[in-house]
């Protein structure tokens, strides 16, 4: 490759930058690549031989054969739990006390029914994060403490995962007292407990995102060393200094409480300030769906697990960057100019449209995926559905969607067409 | 034959997570994202192995898996919640380049993805603009103009270091 003197030096600068680079402690683990990888294979198998209905059917048959006391526990414990029937021969793998494999990817298990004084468990004061392979729920209070809940599907383990014996963060320390009759163990992050056999929810205090101002009293040594903690992605919380050493007997009490009172309802919860008003093409599905202060985002992908569209609106996000953007150009759409952009890939395009004026006292953005950034095979290939959208997809969307206004009573928990 | 398939699978991992660390760490900015993008990458190796292991060039994919992974992540909606502590920062290994490094991570920070993976690719990984392109998914022009407008950025924000260091 010719190259000029600037570049060369850029590539010196480059190679120079990598080569020292000195990672230090690593948290990758090829043993968890594997796993996860196969997991991800049996789910593509089992979506491409039963199509989408009746993998929404694997969920609801998770749901359906939970035990008897998660669905009874919490308030309105059948309320949002779809009525179609499971098929039998999914219904069968999964066994009375058994976590289910899967989650409904919009709808969050549990809700608190408890909080130390401060917190509040409800909307907008939440952030959560809902994925067929993981629930997430934070909760803060406003001096910045954080609760932070995770649930997993099954993991067939009979201790809370990852492994005490993989490179991963999380150790487990001993056990704890039961939570609800359910094994329980401490871990350098809270507690574990097995809510189902081979089920885990994870309850830690970390601030990790939240303030170097710790109150005192609430977070102790080990509590307070994962003040330097981030989470990278959402199934990841690493730090500088793996928290670890000896649990204040006050945190451990207030963990055990809060994770007793936890309520398992397996609601859909989410509360989104919008509303599809036109069915999604087919072969689409929602693969993720997000909270962020309050305000519900989704991430729709098709079933070959591609993404294609990403929305959020909210009425905390302000004005959005891209309406700065030099790319961008603003058109006006019943009146409220939004930026709209696209970048030409082969064989498709990008679209993204970012509102520039509140719209129903909302702002956000959307993101259609029209270039089949596909890994999944060889040769790109365009993403089913999006040719559908017409010229520009973004706009399309916009078309489709109804907005429910900055006030979270008017919100819905079903974004989507029926 | 699982087993031969599984092993090969982790013999290269282990073999190149070295280099797949170093440019995930070029293309994220920081460690613990780099990590993460890695074990993404990995993970997204592991389920088309099938086909990896019987291509041309097998770093060659994987390299398109790991910026195609670092591309979409960067483009979702809520990658925006992704908060890493100002507080941690990565630090190169001494050296009597040391501040030459820094300026210039400082510099690609400064890129927005989509730049800062078209310079890694064409500057730290030696790719043809057809070869960028390929691997990004995008046209020839496109990586042009992204590799333009990332010279020009960088131009500015490592003047100070050139000059001083003149």
């Amino acid at each position: 490759m010719n190259m000029n003197m600037e570049e060369k030096s850029i590539s010196a600068l480059l190679h120079r930058a990598a080569d020292t680079y000195d990672p230090g402690t690593s948290f990758i683990n090829i043993e968890t690549a594997r796993k996860t990888g196969r997991r991800r294979q049996r789910a593509g198998r089992a979506l491409t031989t039963i199509g989408v209905a009746a993998a929404t059917a694997v969920a609801v048959a998770g749901v359906l054969v939970l035990p008897a006391h998660f669905r009874t526990a919490g308030t309105g414990g059948s309320a949002g739990q779809p009525a179609a029937s499971a098929r039998p021969s999914e219904k069968a793998t999964v066994t009375e006390n058994e976590a289910p494999k899967s989650f409904a990817s919009m709808a969050m298990p549990a809700a608190f029914g408890w909080l130390p004084a401060g917190f509040s468990g409800t909307l907008p004061g939440l952030n959560s994060y809902l994925a067929a392979d993981q629930a997430q729920i934070q909760v803060a209070a406003p001096d910045n403490r954080m609760l932070d809940f995770n649930v997993s599907p099954w993991t067939g383990s009979a201790k809370p995962a990852p492994d005490p014996a993989a490179a991963d963060p999380m150790k487990t320390l001993g056990p704890a007292p039961t939570v609800n009759g359910e094994p329980a163990y401490w871990t350098n992050y809270g507690l574990a407990w097995e809510y189902a056999a081979g089920g885990w929810a994870y309850l830690s205090s970390s601030n990790y995102l939240g303030s170097q101002d710790v109150p005192k009293g609430w977070l102790d040594q080990a509590d307070a060393s994962a003040q330097t903690c981030s989470r990278p992605s959402p199934s990841v919380l690493k730090c500088a200094t793996p928290p670890g050493g000896p649990m204040s007997a006050q945190t451990k009490a207030i963990l055990e409480k809060v994770a007793s009172n936890v309520r398992w309802t397996w609601k859909t919860q989410g509360w989104y300030s919008f509303r599809f008003t036109h069915p999604l093409p087919a072969g689409w599905r929602i693969t993720n769906a997000s909270v962020r202060d309050g305000a519900g985002q989704i991430l729709v992908a098709t079933t070959n697990g591609d993404n294609v569209l990403a929305l959020g609106f909210g009425p905390q996000d302000g004005q959005n960057a891209n309406c700065a953007a030099s790319s961008a150009t603003t058109v006006t759409l019943d009146g409220i100019p939004w930026s709209s952009s696209s970048e030409r890939t082969a064989p498709g395009s990008m679209y993204f449209l970012a509102t520039c004026a509140p719209v129903d006292g909302l702002t956000g953005e959307i993101t259609v995926y029209a270039d089949g950034m596909s890994v999944t095979g060889g040769t790109p290939q365009p993403l089913p559905g999006v040719s559908e959208l017409g010229a520009n997809p973004a706009q399309t969307i916009v078309s489709w969607l109804k907005f429910l206004g900055p006030n979270p009573a008017n919100w819905t928990s079903q974004p989507l067409a029926r | 034959m699982r087993h031969t398939r599984e092993a090969e699978y982790t013999d290269y991992v282990a073999a190149r997570l070295d280099w797949l660390r170093r440019t995930a760490f070029l293309l994220c900015k920081d460690s613990q994202s780099a990590d993460d993008l890695v074990q993404t990458a990995m993970t997204r190796l592991y389920t088309h192995w099938g086909k990896a292991r019987n291509a041309a060039n097998l770093d060659a994919y994987t390299r398109t898996i790991l910026v195609r992974v670092f591309l979409a992540e960067r483009t979702s909606a809520w990658s925006r919640r992704v908060t890493l502590d100002p507080a941690y920062q990565d630090s190169p290994a001494k050296g009597p380049d040391h501040d030459a490094v820094m300026d210039v991570r400082q510099a690609l920070q400064e890129l927005p993805p989509r730049q800062r993976a078209t310079v890694v690719l064409r500057y730290y990984c030696d790719l043809t603009v057809e070869e960028a392109a390929q691997i990004m998914g995008v046209s020839p022009g496109t990586v042009k103009s992204q590799t333009s407008k990332a010279l020009a950025t960088l131009r500015n924000a490592l003047a100070h270091a050139w000059s001083g260091a003149a």
